[in-house]
C-alpha cells in the first residue's frame, strides 16, 4: 500500500463518516463506521473523532502518519442515507472492494434521493390532522391541520432550499403555524385554534436532534451530545419565540 | 383513547416520511409511536404522574427499537425519533408561551418546570435503555457487532 493509496483509504472513510453525521446519524456509528473501512482496507492503527462539525482522521502505516479533517456544514435528517452508509460499512468488511469502488458506492448512496416535495407535504398534513385528533380536536381541526401542515412544509422546503439558518427557519416556522392558527381562529370557524397551530408545529419538534443528544451522551461522547442538546433547546426556543412574537403582533391587531 | 392511539401511529408514520424512513421501517417506526402512546395514556389514566407515563414510554420504545435494530440491520433511531414526538410535552411547552404572553409568569414557570421534567423523563428512559441493551447485548453475543 504506498502513500496515494493511504491518503484514499482515508478519504473514504472521511466521506462515510460525512454522509452519516449530515444526515442525521449519532457520532459512534460515526467513528465506527470509519473505524470499519479503516480496517476492511488492512489499516488496524486508526483513531477517529467526530463532533457534530467535524470529522477528525489519524492514522498510522509503516511508521508514517496520515490524517484528514473534514467540516460538517450542513446538518439534514435524511434516515435512509444513515442506514445505507451503515450496511455499506458491513458489506466492505466482508467483501473487499478498491477505494475506487468504495467511493462510487458513497457517491452514488450520497445522491439517493429523498421523498419528492408532494409526497412530503402530503405527509405533514395527513401527520398534522392526527395530531389534532390527540390533542383532542374535531373534524374541522382536522381539516385545518391538514391545510396548515401543508403550508408550513411547503414553507419549511423552500427555506431549506434557500439554505436559510435553521434559527430563522425555525423562528418563520413558529411564526406561520401560530398565525395560520390564529387566523383561522379569528375567523370563526375554529372554536380552539390553537390545536391546530400546535399540531403544525409538531412537525419541528427536533425529535431526532434530542434523541441523538441523548444517545451520544449515554455512549460517552460528552461534546457531541452537549452540542446536540443545545442545538435541540435552541430550535424549541426559536419555535417558541416565532410563535410567540406572532401571535404578539396579531393580538395588537385585534384591539 | 384507541382511537389517539391509532392517530398516534399514523402520525409518527407520516413524521417518518419526513425523515426518509423507507419500506417495512416505515410501519415498525409507526407501531412502536403507537405502543409507546399507548403506554402513556394508559399510565396517565391510572393515576401517575405525565411524566411517569412518559418515562414508561420512552423506556418500552427504546427497548423495541433497540431489538428491532438488531432484526432489521437498521440504526436505532430509525425507530425511535419519530415515534418519540406524539409524547413530547409540545403542549405544555406551547402553554408555557401562551402564558408569558398573558403576563402570568407564575402559571408559565409551573408549566415550564413540569415540561422540563417531562423531558427529563423522557431523557432518562432512552438513555438507561441504550446503555442497558449495549451491555446486554454484548454479553448475549460476544462477537462485535453493530
Amino acid at each position: 500500500m504506498d502513500r496515494y493509496e493511504m491518503g484514499d483509504i482515508i478519504d473514504v472513510a472521511c466521506r462515510a463518516g460525512k454522509i452519516i453525521l449530515e444526515n442525521g446519524g449519532e457520532t459512534y456509528r460515526v467513528e465506527d463506521t470509519m473505524r470499519y473501512v479503516c480496517k476492511a482496507f488492512g489499516i488496524n492503527e486508526c483513531d477517529c473523532y467526530a463532533t457534530p462539525t467535524t470529522i477528525i482522521i489519524s492514522a498510522k502505516h509503516n511508521g508514517e502518519v496520515f490524517s484528514r479533517m473534514m467540516r460538517i456544514n450542513t446538518r439534514g435528517v435524511d434516515l435512509y442515507k444513515v442506514k445505507l452508509v451503515n450496511e455499506f460499512s458491513r458489506t466492505i468488511v466482508n467483501q473487499p472492494m478498491t477505494s475506487v469502488e468504495a467511493k462510487a458506492v458513497l457517491a452514488e448512496i450520497d445522491a439517493t434521493p429523498a421523498y419528492n416535495l408532494i409526497i412530503s407535504v402530503a405527509a405533514a398534513a395527513l401527520g398534522t390532522a392526527s395530531f389534532t385528533v390527540i390533542f383532542g380536536g374535531g373534524i374541522m381541526h382536522f381539516i385545518s391541520g391538514m391545510l396548515l401542515g401543508a403550508i408550513l412544509r411547503s414553507l419549511l422546503s423552500y427555506l431549506s432550499k434557500i439554505r436559510l439558518e435553521y434559527f430563522t427557519t425555525n423562528l418563520l416556522g413558529g411564526a406561520t403555524a401560530a398565525a395560520g392558527g390564529w387566523v383561522m381562529g379569528f375567523s370563526g370557524i375554529l372554536p380552539d385554534w390553537w390545536i391546530v397551530t400546535l399540531s403544525a408545529i409538531m412537525q419541528m419538534v427536533p425529535g431526532l436532534i434530542f434523541t441523538n443528544a441523548l444517545r451520544d451522551s449515554a455512549a460517552g461522547d460528552l461534546v457531541s451530545g452537549s452540542s446536540r442538546g443545545v442545538e435541540a433547546l435552541s430550535i424549541v426556543a426559536a419555535l417558541a419565540c416565532g410563535a410567540g412574537v406572532a401571535l404578539m403582533l396579531l393580538a395588537r391587531l385585534e384591539g | 383513547m384507541l382511537v389517539k392511539t391509532i392517530f398516534a401511529a399514523i402520525a409518527t408514520a407520516s413524521f417518518g416520511i419526513l425523515f426518509n424512513i423507507r419500506g417495512a421501517n416505515l410501519i415498525l417506526a409507526g407501531v412502536n409511536g403507537g405502543i409507546g402512546y399507548l403506554v402513556f395514556t394508559v399510565s396517565v389514566a391510572s393515576g401517575f404522574e405525565t411524566y411517569i407515563g412518559m418515562f414508561y414510554a420512552s423506556l418500552l420504545m427504546t427497548a423495541i427499537a433497540e431489538i428491532l435494530a438488531r432484526y432489521r440491520k437498521a440504526p436505532a433511531s430509525i425507530f425511535l425519533a419519530a415515534a418519540l414526538i406524539p409524547i413530547v410535552p409540545g403542549g405544555r411547552l406551547f402553554n408555557v408561551v401562551m402564558n408569558l404572553l398573558e403576563g402570568d409568569y407564575q402559571l408559565a414557570g409551573a408549566d415550564g418546570v413540569t415540561a422540563l421534567l417531562e423531558a427529563g423523563a423522557i431523557a432518562i428512559g432512552i438513555i438507561a435503555t441504550s446503555s442497558l441493551t449495549k451491555v446486554v447485548l454484548t454479553r448475549l453475543q460476544p462477537r462485535k457487532n453493530h
